[in-house]
């Protein structure tokens, strides 16, 4: 009885492995596949290679029929990726020093009104995007920030204050709060425990609210395709679009995209261990609070 | 001078509210403002017509399609994330070899951007070098690949791809509801002779009920508001089988450029999101 409970178990975990893998791995196998593969059909690369990653970054490559340009669009690629290189982690780096402060005053002081911030904040993030789309995409035209780096980071910064404001301060909450009232009894500013007490047990929270900023600005497509698309500021994710016109060479479109993707599944496996400590506040806890 | 714990607080989150609501604002109230007006860029006018924008909506054919494919996708979505990240969640709470391996796996398609995600369903259901027809033919379940985006089936395979996204926070979510559920709950209800069944809806449902429900809320406020998925794996097609009411604003924004009814449209689309997040705060504060 107790076997077949396990057996049962088992085949549920693998098919809950493959139903998570199976999607990326049908995008990367494309990106090793040559015009072979992908002719006969076939499950897996018989003749893996990586021309397509090479010609995406600009190199000519001798394929199973001859020649191959680079891909013609590569200096743009390159570009938004260096880009977005520069807005994810100013992201990150804005969204941490503004969010902190403020996650721990409303996840551990007595504050009144608490509710009433916090349902600020989150009802601007549920907002639908293509509501603000065309107003965004006049007013950043006007002021001339659609050629810019520092708007996209405006932008992506209104996505993330608020979900990691939420996400922290339940973090914070949930910190012991005795060796902070010791630390204050014993003299210390409210600064200083913060400094010296919270601040240290807090590091894994806040080190993943962190990830999860920077994934935001990394992931974000619409925003900066409506945005940055044809401007020097256009980033890595805007830039993929142009590969919407080459239907015909899917290697190179799907080396792309995984290249996009790598960076960001790296960084949530490092994430993993964390997010299942970060609890997430109750609103409804909040309410009654106050 | 000592200050008081809500003014140092205050202090604190008013800066981040004025960014985001001055950033936010604006475009709301702008957009709003358009809705109430019929935009020419031929002629060059701006006529104030009041409501007639959003009297339009209601005989346009179009977009009471794109109504019926959002709210079949919400619905859809809504229910597939919610039992996808229970089972999910249930598996990874089980003492099984390899569990962080299959961890990591499981969080692998949130880290996903929407576009990526899209791309990931192109590669798996493409008709000519898709993986799920190279695995159903080569496997010899069908002989002809198929073409899965039709007009029938696009909109499930769109929920089922938005919920490959989503389920991964969903199921940490109930995961860690999960685990503070003590073991002699179930001790004790097994000696009592409950069967699996009762077990789950006695001891562990009421444990999880609160993260199941942030799930579907999360859930729902996503899918409500998704475009870049339509955009990026159907275009919304074939025909408009696949357009929600997002798409169908957004194609009138900037393909038809008739910004006052694409406004009006999409002022109609945020009524109806806040109107869903509002029932569910009420449920969310009400349920304790």
């Amino acid at each position: 009885m107790v076997s077949v409970r396990k057996i049962l178990v088992y085949v549920a975990a693998a098919i809950v492995g493959l139903y998570s893998i199976l999607p990326i791995y049908s995008l990367v196998i494309i990106s090793l596949m040559d015009v072979r593969d992908v002719v006969a059909g076939n499950v897996f690369p018989v003749n893996p290679n990586i021309n397509a990653y090479l010609r995406i970054f600009g190199f000519d490559v001798v394929g199973p029929y001859g020649p191959l340009r680079a891909y013609g669009g590569y200096e743009g690629l390159m570009r938004g990726l260096t880009n977005i290189m520069i807005v994810a982690p100013t992201v990150m780096a804005i969204t941490i020093i503004a969010v902190v402060p403020a996650a721990y005053a409303l996840g551990r002081l007595r504050v009144r009104g608490r509710s009433a911030l916090v349902l600020t904040l989150l009802a601007s993030r549920s907002l639908p995007p293509v509501s603000v789309a065309l107003p965004y995409f006049f007013l950043f035209s006007q002021l001339g920030l659609r050629t810019s780096l520092i708007g996209m980071i405006i932008v992506h910064l209104t996505i993330t204050i608020p979900i990691t404001t939420w996400i922290l301060m339940g973090f914070f909450a949930a910190l012991p709060r005795d060796l902070e009232k010791a630390a204050r009894i014993d003299g210390c500013s409210r600064l200083g425990a913060f400094r010296r007490v919270v601040l240290p047990m807090a590091a894994p929270g806040i080190a993943a609210t962190a990830v999860i900023a920077f994934l935001f600005s990394w992931n974000d497509f619409f925003f900066s395709w409506l945005l940055s698309q044809g401007t020097p500021a256009a980033t890595y994710n805007a830039q993929l679009s142009g590969f919407f016109n080459f239907q015909n060479e899917p290697a190179m479109f799907a080396a792309a995209v995984t290249v996009q993707i790598l960076l960001a599944t790296v960084v949530a496996t490092a994430l993993q261990r964390y997010i299942v400590r970060l609890r997430i506040v109750d609103p409804g806890a909040v309410v009654v609070e106050t | 001078m000592k200050l008081g714990d809500t003014a140092f607080a205050l202090i604190l989150t008013i800066p981040l509210i004025a960014l985001v609501l001055s950033i936010n604002i604006y475009p709301i109230a702008y957009s709003f403002w358009l809705s109430l007006h019929d935009i020419s860029l031929i002629k060059n006018t701006i006529t104030p017509v009041g409501l007639q924008q959003y009297a339009k909506a209601l005989s346009d054919t179009i977009f009471h399609g794109s109504v019926f494919v959002s709210l079949r996708f919400v619905a859809e979505s809504v229910l597939l994330v919610v039992f996808l990240s229970l089972g999910i969640a249930l598996v990874l709470n089980e003492k099984i070899r390899g569990l962080p391996v299959l961890k990591v796996l499981v969080i692998l398609p949130w880290a996903l951007s929407e576009f990526a995600v899209a791309i990931a369903g192109r590669f798996f259901l493409d008709r000519n070098y898709g993986f799920l027809n190279a695995l159903l033919v080569s496997l010899g379940i069908v002989k002809e690949p198929l073409y899965f985006l039709n007009a029938v089936n696009a909109v499930d395979w769109l929920a089922f791809f938005f919920a490959w996204n989503v389920t991964p926070i969903g199921a940490y979510f109930i995961l860690s509801a999960l685990q503070t559920i003590p073991e002699e709950l179930y001790k004790q209800a097994k000696v009592d002779g409950a069967s699996a069944l009762q077990r789950f809806r006695m001891v562990t449902f009421p444990f999880i009920r609160y993260a199941l429900l942030i799930t579907a809320v999360l859930a729902t406020i996503l899918s409500a508001s998704s475009i870049v998925l339509f955009f990026a794996l159907t275009g919304g097609g074939p025909g408009f089988a696949s357009t929600p009411t997002t798409l169908y604003a957004f194609r009138v924004f900037f393909n038809a450029q008739d910004f006052g009814y694409g406004a009006a449209l999409s002022w109609l689309l945020l009524a109806f999101v806040i109107t869903i997040s509002v029932l569910y705060f009420r449920l969310l504060s009400r349920r304790r």
